[in-house]
């Protein structure tokens, strides 16, 4: 099922990040790209992360996934500038 | 005529739903359209109008109670990667709205409003027919196998 209309990405795909490790909304949305536009699929994704025991980051927002995958980009970047 | 604020709030909710349904089963008709299965595609957009006459009324009777019609509010579409799981998807829409609207005609029974309860009693058979054309659907599938369930999709005509 298409969980993320806006980058095109399936409940397997999200299945498949947790498999691999991604332990929270952030790390889904670093890995599949997913919850940072108009974040429809993140009940969803809470909801992927729910079954599988792990936290489901409810303060967690569009805007706030933005910055915090940014932030998280911003020192790697500094290190290559 | 002022309505009953709770009644409101559950026409309002079943409005929600319908809209998504509305959107699920039009998305989910063009798709498979462009996948070469007209039939199908028939089926679901004649669907997405049904809820979209469904959508109508609730409107005009949250009207008539002097509320206000959301229409900005949707929940997530469940869009099927496949004919199968988009029967099967289609399938849960129509038995949440059948639970969701069997809750609803408990509560106008409540509140003795019997026009409501005869509004959402209309919906709530509709949905059932719904529902059993998708278990027909799969038990069909389940008999056949879904390559030779398709096949008669791939005409126009065959609905």
């Amino acid at each position: 099922m298409i969980v993320c209309h806006c980058r095109v990405v399936s409940d397997r795909d999200i299945r498949s990040a947790i498999a691999c490790g991604a332990a929270g909304v952030c790390a889904v949305a670093e890995t599949c790209g997913v919850g940072v536009r108009c974040g429809g699929c993140l009940p969803a994704v809470r909801e992927l992360l729910s079954e599988h025991g792990l936290p489901t980051d409810e303060h967690l927002t569009p805007r706030l996934l933005r910055s915090e995958l940014l932030a998280a980009r911003a020192p790697a970047e500094q290190a290559t500038a | 005529m002022q309505g009953d604020a709770e009644i409101g709030e559950f026409l309002n909710e079943h409005l929600t739903a319908e809209l998504t349904a509305i959107n699920q089963y039009f998305l989910n008709a063009k798709m498979l359209q462009n996948w070469g299965l007209p039939g199908l595609a028939k089926q679901f957009r004649d669907l997405s109008f049904d809820e979209m006459r469904d959508a109508e009324e609730l409107m005009d009777r949250i009207l008539y109670y002097e509320g206000h019609p959301n229409l900005q509010r949707l929940d997530p579409i469940s869009i099927g990667e496949t004919p199968l799981e988009m029967i099967q998807l289609g399938l849960e829409l129509e038995l949440e709205a059948i639970a969701r609207l069997k809750r609803g005609v408990e509560l106008t029974v409540a509140r003795s409003d019997h026009g409501t309860r005869e509004l959402l009693a209309g919906m709530l058979v509709e949905e059932e027919e719904h529902a059993d054309r998708f278990e027909s659907q799969l038990e069909a599938i389940g008999h056949i196998g879904i390559e030779n369930y398709l096949a008669r999709y791939g005409f126009p005509e065959s609905t």
